[in-house]
C-alpha cells in the first residue's frame, strides 16, 4: 500500500527535476499537497509517521534543490534518494525519523521525558 | 582569468561553450579586443584566438565577418546575448542552458579525450570491477551504491561534472554532513565558481564509507590547465572569495606541512588545480571522512596523438615532475589518518583507453 503521495514529479528533457514541480501549478499559496491513503487516518501514530516521513523527504530535496541556482537536482540523484530499498537514502532516513517521532509521541503520552 | 591554451584547444575542437565564454568575457569586461581580456597571451596564441573570434562573432564590435552557418551556433549565441542583456550571464552553465534539443540529443560538448574516457568508464558494465581493481590493493572498493557522477551520456544532468558541495548534498556520505556551501567561496556567482570534479563516487575505505575524488588527465598538455587562479574582479564578493581561497590554501599548507612528510607549497599562483584538489582532500579528511584523491592518467588516448601518456611509468613520471616542489615526494600513496576517523590518501593511477 502506498501510504502517501506528493504531486507527480517528471524528469525534464535536460535530465533534471525542479523544485517548482513539487508545487501544483494551480496552487496559489505555494503549498504542497500530500495525498494520504485513507487507512492511514485510522491511527494517530500512522498519521504522524506518514506526515513526518513526507516532510523529512521533501525538506531534504528542498535543501538540495535550493543549493542550486536553478532550484533543481539531477533526476538520477532524485530517484536514488526517493526510491525504496536503497539503504541510507532520503526515503529510508525519513522512515527512521518517523520512527523516532512515534517513539517520542509514545513517551509523551506515557508521561516520560522524550 | 581564462587559460588561453584551453580556449584555443576548445576552438580547434569546435566547441560552442568556449566560444560563448570568450564572447561573454569581451562583453562583460566591456573590452574591445581579445588582447584586452587576455593580456598575458603569447602573440601566436593571441592571433589564433582573434581569428576564432572573427570567425564566430559577426556582430560584435570586435570585428565584422559573416555570421556562422550552423543553426546551433547561432542559437547558442543568441541565447548567450539574451543572458548578457538580462544580467544572467553564466558562461559555463550556458552549455546546458542554451543547448537546443538537437544539441542535447547529440551528447555532451567536449566529449573527447579525458572527459569522454570518464564517461565511457562510468557507462561501462565493468565500472565497478575497474574501480575495485585500481584501488583494491589499498583496501578501497566502490560502495554498494557508488553514485558515480558524471553518470553517463543520457542527459545534460548526467554528463555534467559536479562540485563536491553539491554532490555531498544530493548524495550524502552515510553518517557525514555535507561540506559547508561557503567553505571554498562565500559568494557563488556566474564568475565565481567552485572547482568541479572529473569523477566523484562513494567508496568503502577499509570498510568505512568514504569518497573518491578523481582528477583525470589524458595528455601532457592538460597538466598545465588551470595553472593559476584567476584574478578577482573589483566586486566585494569576488575579493572576499579570493581571500577565502587564499586562506584555505595557506591553511592546508600549514596543516599538511606539520604532518612530518615534508614541506607543502600549494599556491594560487602555480599548480592551482593541484592546490585546490589537495585543499579539498584535506578538508574532507579533517571533517572525519575517509577520502581518496586519485590522479588518473588515461594511457594511449587516441584523442592526443602527440603528447599522450605511453604507459604507467610514463604517467607516473609526468606526475612526479608535475608535483615536484609542490608536494613532498613521498606524499602520494601515504595514508594520513586523523583521530576523528577521517583519512586522506592521494593515489596516482592509470587506465588504458579502450578502443
Amino acid at each position: 500500500m502506498e501510504t502517501a503521495k506528493c504531486s507527480e514529479v517528471q524528469e525534464h528533457e535536460d535530465g533534471y527535476v525542479y523544485w517548482r514541480d513539487h508545487v501544483p501549478t494551480k496552487s496559489k499559496t505555494g503549498r504542497i499537497a500530500i495525498r494520504i491513503h485513507p487507512d492511514v487516518l485510522t491511527s494517530d501514530e500512522a498519521i504522524v509517521a506518514v506526515l513526518q516521513h513526507e516532510v523529512f523527504e521533501l525538506s531534504a530535496i528542498y535543501d538540495v534543490c535550493l543549493s542550486n541556482p536553478h532550484e533543481r537536482m539531477s533526476a538520477s540523484d532524485y530517484h536514488s534518494q526517493v526510491r525504496t530499498h536503497n539503504p541510507g537514502n532520503f526515503h529510508c532516513q525519513a522512515w527512521e525519523v518517523s520512527d523516532k517521532r512515534v517513539l517520542w509521541m509514545r513517551a509523551v503520552k506515557h508521561g516520560k521525558s522524550a | 582569468m581564462v587559460n588561453p591554451h584551453k580556449l584555443l584547444e576548445a576552438y580547434e575542437r569546435g566547441h560552442l561553450t568556449d566560444i560563448g565564454l570568450i564572447l561573454d568575457l569581451l562583453r562583460l569586461t566591456n573590452m574591445s579586443s581579445v588582447k584586452d581580456v587576455l593580456p598575458d597571451v603569447p602573440v601566436p596564441v593571441l592571433r589564433k584566438l582573434e581569428r576564432f573570434v572573427n570567425e564566430y562573432d559577426g556582430n560584435t564590435r570586435v570585428l565584422g565577418g559573416a555570421p556562422p552557418a550552423a543553426p546551433t551556433v547561432a542559437f547558442v549565441r543568441d541565447q548567450l546575448r539574451d543572458m548578457c542583456k538580462n544580467g544572467k550571464l553564466v558562461p559555463a552553465r550556458a552549455r546546458d542552458e542554451c543547448a537546443s534539443p538537437d544539441a542535447r540529443r547529440a551528447g555532451p560538448t567536449g566529449d573527447r579525450g579525458s572527459k569522454a574516457h570518464v564517461l565511457d568508464l562510468v557507462s561501462s558494465p565493468a565500472f565497478r570491477h575497474k574501480v575495485d581493481n585500481l584501488f583494491g590493493d589499498q583496501g578501497i572498493r566502490l560502495a554498494e551504491h557508488g553514485y558515480p557522477r558524471p553518470l553517463g551520456r543520457r542527459t545534460p544532468a548526467d554528463w555534467r561534472e559536479y562540485e563536491l558541495e553539491e554532490y555531498m548534498r544530493a548524495l550524502p556520505v552515510p553518517g557525514h554532513k555535507p561540506l559547508d556551501l561557503k567553505w571554498w567561496i562565500p559568494h557563488k556567482t556566474g564568475m565565481n565558481r567552485r572547482p568541479t570534479w572529473d569523477l566523484l563516487c562513494h567508496i568503502l575505505v577499509k570498510g568505512k564509507p568514504g569518497l573518491l575524488l578523481v582528477e583525470a588527465k589524458a595528455h601532457v598538455g592538460e597538466m598545465s590547465e588551470q595553472d593559476k587562479k584567476s584574478r578577482p574582479t573589483g566586486s566585494n564578493e569576488s575579493q572576499c572569495n579570493d581571500r577565502r581561497i587564499r586562506h584555505n590554501i595557506s591553511e592546508t599548507n600549514t596543516l599538511l606541512s606539520g604532518l612530518g612528510y615534508g614541506q607543502f607549497s600549494l599556491s594560487v599562483d602555480h599548480h592551482y588545480q593541484l592546490a585546490n584538489r589537495i585543499a579539498y582532500l584535506s578538508k574532507l579528511a579533517r571533517d572525519g571522512i575517509p577520502v581518496v584523491l586519485s590522479y588518473l592518467g588515461w594511457l594511449k588516448s587516441p584523442a592526443w596523438p602527440r603528447d599522450f601518456f605511453r604507459d604507467r611509468s610514463d604517467w607516473e613520471e609526468v606526475m612526479r615532475r608535475y608535483t615536484s616542489g609542490v608536494l613532498p615526494g613521498d606524499f602520494p600513496g601515504k595514508v594520513v589518518q586523523f583521530e576523528n576517523g577521517g583519512s586522506m590518501q592521494m593515489l596516482v593511477r592509470s587506465l588504458e583507453v579502450e578502443a
